[in-house]
């Protein structure tokens, strides 16, 4: 596929490329008439414009023909899900730009392939890249022909009969078989100039002479070896499509769209008995343009009229152009976890499936708008830090919400410092801190400790004084200490006593002391780390 | 009939066994709550009862729905203030179905103001369930009254928490945002905001909180000082809506919360019952416990 916009646009100029190389400006690649003047790849600039003085030059720009690249096969989505780029890696000897589409099962729904291929070249053609298409049985026949069999330029499809296809095979020149150029020149030096003439040669001393890469290449060509594309997106496990006749360009119509996709969606789901956990919405434009819209769910869903809330909040919230209006709407699922029928409680009082659904549902909303780490759930964790102990976790975040809540009683895995489930319901019981009231848990907790200084009246005890955020707080009631012993696998960690402070204002703050006085430390630093009640 | 009169006089007793020895479960009473709070799950034009039969009773039967606002009465109150939110969060949990949600400003968008993140260990303390709360850290103060107003208008929420501050962004307008969106979805939604500076608001209540010296306890705490005792909120009433009998002057409540069931109990039974009137062995059990609080006031 070669495509370049102006002041390439007349092809009847003759234009090239440039690059720096081996100490000179050489042509990195050439448009058909400069080609035709006689003008080849790697020439040195200078020679090519004593040649033709009238050549139209530019920089090469490697990086944006790989950008444009990606965006062309991201676009070529709407054909098939399975599309790669190539040249895919630095290894690739490939160094004509293409895509590699994998049609298997799809070219019925364009009316065949010879069709398929003609909506190829059309779309690609009104967005200024001039291509050649095949379609044939392997992808390595399919490279060769749609860069050296004359009829590519239109869309060649060669029947899957084999002798149709071995006639194609062996009419291309050696070329095609993607060699590096000292085995290309070694098979021309010994007359094996087509495809066909190679294949009809021993193996075995082919091999010998030329490596296994030669065997291995004309394997894929024959068909013999699976060649697999690394598709640039993985295929969803779930996904349904609209293909409209009529471009959408307003964003209700899309919001539509989408609401009827979700049903569509739900039904595959439910088909599969699984629920969603991401989903991806992609609208294509008709010019080529694709917008992807992601949104995740706390608990996999396959309830139509919630996703496609989601996506209604999201389309709010994002600014697309829709320009001259999108004509393929996919919503695939691009994450999915098992999810059975559930059973709703008939007591609606103690339905606690009810809130969880709900609760959920409120999340999703709000991630949508606010991003999935805005929106968080309680997390436990064994520790005997209390900071360490409880906190937040976005939802965005890996380890799912758990839907059953957590039973008392119920064993803990020993594992230690392992997150016990998203949203437990209940929290480890305070492993060593032995409080001496109901409901001693401190109720805020400050993101980050803040130093304060503090002191005490006994090395050991509570403060009686301490200073924090410009004000001098007066300790009258204390309850403490509890002594956390470090974290062994933490470097530098000290013990800490914890203090519940009261002051005559009656303020509650929970204090710490971090080190031993004359064991660990000769001067110990206090913190606060929260407050209330 | 009589069996159901003496398990109503069991569960009773109970509660005030659990609440003088200080040993509720409170993810048990929130059950038990909602269990005695009624037996349609509707949250239909359910109001949300403090607890205390003294406030409940101002303000017809419990805090309506709609929009209420609490504001700490000086910087540091603002934890008392947080405590007050979380007892209503709480009560609120455990009279109506669904979620919780929480909302504030990302952690150090307002340093200077912020004391912290609730923690889910101390919800669960004080008997909101942590697994029915959903924390939003909002962005802006568009995105935190967005966040509001989409749980007040969410059929399935319990309560929603803001924790606004003194954002400038809450004026009359957001606040009247609020209150209607609160009032047509029958929401429950308590803003918290900051300790000065308050335009007249359209909140249904509004109320300044305070800490107030704990309860006396007769146990040694920590080194020479006494020990906790119940924690104690100054609760005042600054304003009630027009819809109910004016309040004339701001009305304080010293309270101590005790669990989700039971919500806040007015201390001043406890705390003005005239000590020395009592029996001996009572007198010299009172004066050991309230020495230590004496020499250190």
């Amino acid at each position: 596929m070669e495509g370049r916009d102006s002041p390439f646009a007349a092809p009847d100029r003759p234009a090239a490329l440039t690059r720096p190389e081996a100490g000179a400006l050489r042509l990195a690649s050439l448009n058909a008439a400069a080609e035709a003047d006689g003008l080849c790849r790697g020439q040195a600039l200078a020679d090519a414009r004593a040649v033709l003085p009238g050549l139209v030059v530019a920089p090469s720009d490697p990086a944006g023909d790989a950008r444009a690249l990606y965006a062309l096969a991201r676009a070529a989505a709407r054909w098939s899900p399975l599309v790669a780029p190539r040249p895919q890696g630095r290894d690739d000897e490939d160094h004509d730009h293409g895509l590699a589409i994998d049609a298997t099962g799809v070219a019925h729904l364009f009316g065949g392939e010879a069709a398929l291929l003609a909506d190829v070249l059309a779309r690609l053609k009104t967005r200024g890249v001039a291509a050649r298409a095949a379609c044939a049985g392997s992808f390595a026949l399919a490279w060769g022909l749609a860069r050296f069999n004359p009829r590519a330029g239109t869309g060649l499809v060669v029947a899957s009969s084999r002798d149709a296809a071995r006639a194609a095979r062996d009419a291309l020149p050696v070329e095609a078989l993607r060699l590096p150029p000292d085995t290309l020149g070694a098979l021309r030096l010994l007359g094996l100039k087509t495809v066909g003439r190679v294949l009809a040669q021993p193996r075995g001393p082919l091999a010998r002479r030329f490596g296994r890469g030669l065997i291995l290449r004309l394997d894929q060509m024959t068909g013999e070896q699976r060649e697999a594309i690394e598709p640039l997106l993985p295929a969803p496990p779930c996904a349904v499509r609209a293909r409209l006749v009529e471009p959408l360009v307003l964003r209700e119509g899309v919001v539509e769209a989408t609401r009827r996709l979700a049903v569509e969606l739900a039904a595959a789901l439910e088909a599969r008995a699984e629920g969603a956990r991401a989903l991806q919405l992609s609208l294509f434009r008709v010019d080529g343009r694709v917008f992807d819209l992601a949104v995740g769910a706390a608990r996999p869903t396959r309830d139509p009229v919630h996703l496609a809330r989601l996506f209604a909040e999201r389309l709010e919230r994002v600014e697309i152009d829709l320009g001259f209006g999108v004509d393929v709407v996919e919503l695939a699922a691009t994450a999915v976890e098992r999810c059975d029928g559930e059973q709703a409680s008939i007591d609606p009082d103690t339905d606690e499936l009810r809130s969880t659904r709900d609760l959920a549902a409120l999340v999703d909303r709000l991630a949508a708008r606010l991003g999935r780490d805005a929106v968080k759930r309680a997390a436990f964790r064994q520790s005997h830090l209390p900071g360490r102990a409880s906190g937040w976790r976005g939802v965005g975040e890996a380890a799912p919400l758990s839907i059953s809540p957590r039973k008392r009683g119920e064993t803990r895995p020993l594992a230690v410092d392992c997150d016990v489930g998203g949203a437990a319901s209940l929290p480890p019981r305070s492993g060593g801190r032995s409080r001496g009231r109901q409901g001693a848990e401190t109720l805020i907790r400050l993101a980050t400790p803040e130093r304060v200084d503090a002191v005490a009246e006994v090395p050991d005890g509570p403060p009686r004084l301490f200073r924090w955020r410009k004000r001098l707080h007066r300790v009258i009631r204390a309850e403490g200490p509890d002594r956390v012993a470090p974290e062994w696998w933490r470097e530098n960690a000290r013990t800490r006593d914890y203090f519940r402070v009261e002051t005559a204002e009656g303020r509650r703050f929970e204090l710490a002391r971090d080190g031993l006085f004359a064991r660990e430390t000769d001067a110990p630093v206090w913190y606060v780390h929260g407050a209330a009640p | 009939m009589a069996d159901a009169e003496r398990l109503a006089a069991l569960e009773r007793l109970k509660t005030q066994v659990r609440v003088i020895e200080g040993r509720t479960d409170p993810v048990a009473a929130a059950r038990r709550a909602r269990r005695l709070a009624g037996q349609s799950a509707s949250r239909e034009g359910r109001g949300v009862s403090l607890g205390a039969p003294e406030i409940d009773a101002l303000l017809g039967g419990g805090l309506s729905p709609g929009l209420h606002e609490l504001r700490p009465e000086s910087y540091f109150d603002a934890p008392a203030a947080v405590a007050a939110l979380a007892g209503l969060l709480a009560r609120a949990a455990a009279a109506r179905p669904g979620p919780v949600l929480w909302v504030r400003a990302k952690t150090g968008a307002i340093a200077a103001h912020d004391f912290g993140a609730p923690d889910p260990a101390g919800l669960a303390a004080l008997g909101l369930d942590p697994a029915r709360v959903a924390l939003v850290e909002a962005r802006d103060a568009a995105d935190l009254l967005w966040a509001m107003e989409e749980g007040a208008r969410s059929k399935g929420v319990a309560a929603v928490a803001g924790e606004i501050g003194p954002s400038p962004a809450f004026g009359r307008v957001a606040a009247r945002r609020l209150q209607l969106a609160a009032k047509a979805a029958n929401g429950f939604v308590v803003a918290l905001r900051g300790s000065h500076g308050h335009a007249p608001s359209p909140a249904e209540t509004r109320w300044s909180v305070a800490a107030s010296p704990g309860a006396e306890v007769a146990w040694q705490g920590a080194g020479a000082t006494p020990g906790l005792g119940r924690a104690r909120l100054a609760l005042t009433l600054e304003r009630l809506s027009e819809a109910r009998e004016p309040l004339l002057a701001p009305k304080t409540f010293i309270v101590e919360w005790i669990d989700a069931a039971d919500g806040f109990r007015l201390a001043a039974a406890l705390a003005d019952r005239p000590a020395r009137a009592d029996g001996g062995a009572g007198l010299a059990l009172r004066r050991a416990g309230s020495a230590g609080g004496a020499d250190a006031a």
